[in-house]
């Protein structure tokens, strides 16, 4: 090795962690990043108006000494936020991100309100709680009330991350007595006030035009852990079977009578459901 | 663990650039995945997303993948059996065969898209903090962790060594190697006062390297940045002779990407831009084949797939 000669070192002996801790806030806070660099805001009145301890202060202080590369990395901290936005509703929420590209709706400004409004925070690897988040912004959005249907798609890409999330540890073991029909947890029932079969069908006509105002109802299922969650048509009755059954195994007669007594179909559907992966036993 | 066997030139395989570049039939001796381009999020039961098991089988059919960590968050402040290196990348990576892991000098930790402006402290006590972490972190993958230097543009405050004798310090006291990124020093050494490539590639220990990546970049603003939008620089391919010259790597890989960083990226497409990959890539085979023969090791045999 040769020589050693530190470099310059603004903020000397700061502690690592408030710097970084700090550095965040500059990021997420815009009034933050707007005092740093007003000359009329002194120490005490940062501290005071941030909450800011004597080694915050001087990291801001630091960041400040730097203007051109400070300002240059909240451009693109914002930059990288907007585009994860779409990130995140690719990995977690495809049917809406379609639907959204297909209504012709700029994502960039709908991704810039939402995180004004969710503080600019970044959840990281926690892709799919960040999409929640996504999605029930846009679940009362203006820019979301057409095509009719629109919003009924977002409530079951919700539902689908609401899936995701119960699955990411540890997968439900459901104790089922012998006889009895039991939820899997691998599945989630959504009903919906608009029929969404015209857009599931063809990816293509996502979010372009109405959808009938039909009572519906769909299943998002994960029997595959390591696979994308699958849609499909649930009809109404299923529905009702799969509600009835929330509060714990029942037998199959049971599970008839909840929902008004056996019809015909009623065995068949629930060996669909059990197909699908969303009960098992009996 | 001892110095993986050399492999050779490769690109990474980005996907920012996935829908126009032909990555598949390129003459290359390895492709580097990026591990977060085809990690689960931590909030679901994927540890691989949907569909990339498959499609890295297929891809690594053909040549071996090596693993790249950028958003790892090991060096972060919160528990690292938590972090996305230790619950995906180590599953991802030993998926992939990776031979070894590259990873990135920065913070982050249940957030991550400030990484790029979170170059880790330069400091004694994040020495000890950054190695103990980075030597478990090291044990739990298997294989041998090489720490990328990062470009920039200034440094987290409170740093008090420079940034060589930093990267040489914690891969002496982890006993992990160096994923030297000769662009990145470049660029360092473009926008920060003080800061010196000769110096820096006289002050790490070349035989700790076990790969390099080579870039290229942009003006914009009155910084230089390594936006890996444009042909490697002239200076970069000297300090590739440099370090080729004293010591053999594992592998060189060329790095081109999308409009990742900021909107004023150059985004990359057409006939120009293969061209431009084609010729650096050509020009790193060179330097590599002669560099291999000089330290005694047969170049590989390429074929366009």
């Amino acid at each position: 090795m040769t020589a050693m000669t530190p470099p310059p070192a603004p903020g000397a002996g700061l502690p690592a962690a408030t710097v970084y801790a700090t550095w965040r806030r500059i990021l997420r806070e815009p009034p933050l990043a707007d005092a740093m660099f007003d000359p009329a805001v002194d120490d005490e009145t940062l501290g005071r108006r941030f909450g800011l301890d004597e080694d915050g202060i001087a990291a801001v202080r630091a960041y400040a000494a730097t203007p051109k590369p400070t300002r240059m990395f909240i451009l693109n901290y914002r930059f990288r936020m907007t585009g994860s936005v779409q990130n995140a509703l690719e990995t977690a929420a495809p049917l809406t991100m379609r639907a959204l590209k297909g209504k012709g709706l700029d994502l960039r400004m709908l991704a810039e309100g939402f995180l004004q409004a969710d503080h600019w925070q970044d959840d990281g690897p926690f892709v799919v709680g960040y999409c929640a988040r996504i999605l029930d912004h846009l679940a009362d959005h203006p820019d979301t009330g057409s095509p009719a249907g629109l919003r009924d798609l977002i409530a079951l890409d919700r539902a689908t991350a609401g899936l995701l999330m119960r699955l990411a540890d540890t997968p439900p073991e459901p104790a089922v007595p012998a006889g009895h029909v039991g939820l899997t947890g691998r599945a989630v029932a959504v009903t919906t006030s608009h029929d969404l079969a015209p857009w599931l069908r063809s990816a293509a006509a996502l979010g372009r035009a109405d959808l009938p105002a039909r009572p519906a109802a769909y299943l998002v299922a994960m029997p595959d852990l390591a696979a994308a969650p699958k849609v499909s048509a649930l009809p109404l009755r299923a529905a009702d079977m799969l509600a009835a059954l929330a509060g714990g195994p029942l037998t199959p007669e049971a599970v008839f009578d909840r929902i008004g007594g056996a019809g015909t179909q009623d065995a068949a559907l629930l060996g669909k459901l059990a197909d699908r992966g969303a009960v098992v036993g009996a | 663990m001892d110095k993986p066997a050399p492999l050779g030139v490769g690109l990474q395989y980005n996907p920012e650039i996935l829908d126009w570049f032909p990555f598949e039939s390129q003459p290359v001796d390895l492709f580097e995945v990026l591990l977060d381009a085809i990690m689960g999020p931590l909030d679901s039961p994927w540890i691989f997303r949907p569909g990339q098991e498959r499609h890295m089988q297929a891809l690594g059919a053909a040549r071996p993948l090596l693993a790249h960590s950028n958003y790892g968050c090991e060096f972060g402040f919160g528990r690292l059996e938590d972090t996305p290196a230790v619950r995906r990348h180590v599953a991802l990576a030993k998926a992939i065969g990776s031979p070894w892991v590259g990873d990135h000098c920065f913070y982050g930790d249940g957030s991550w898209l400030d990484i790029w402006s979170s170059p880790v402290q330069f400091s004694s006590p994040e020495l000890v903090r950054v190695a103990d972490r980075a030597r478990r972190l090291q044990d739990i993958y298997g294989m041998p962790l090489a720490h990328e230097n990062a470009a920039y543009y200034m440094p987290t405050p409170g740093a008090a060594m420079r940034e060589a004798e930093f990267m040489a310090r914690l891969v002496d006291r982890a006993g992990t190697w160096l994923h030297l990124d000769l662009h990145n020093v470049y660029t360092n050494s473009v926008n920060l006062p003080g800061y010196d490539a000769a110096d820096y590639l006289a002050t790490i220990p070349l035989d700790r390297v076990v790969c390099i990546h080579l870039a290229g970049g942009s003006w914009y603003d009155g910084l230089y940045h390594d936006w890996h939008d444009s042909t490697v620089p002239e200076p970069v391919w000297a300090m590739l002779d440099q370090v080729l010259s004293r010591a053999l790597p594992s592998a060189v890989i060329l790095e081109f990407q999308g409009r990742a960083h900021h909107p004023q990226t150059r985004e990359l497409g057409g006939a120009e831009d293969e061209a431009m990959i084609a010729a650096d890539l050509t020009r790193a085979k060179a330097a590599w084949d002669a560099a291999a023969r000089r330290h005694g090791v047969q170049p590989p045999v390429r074929e366009i797939a």
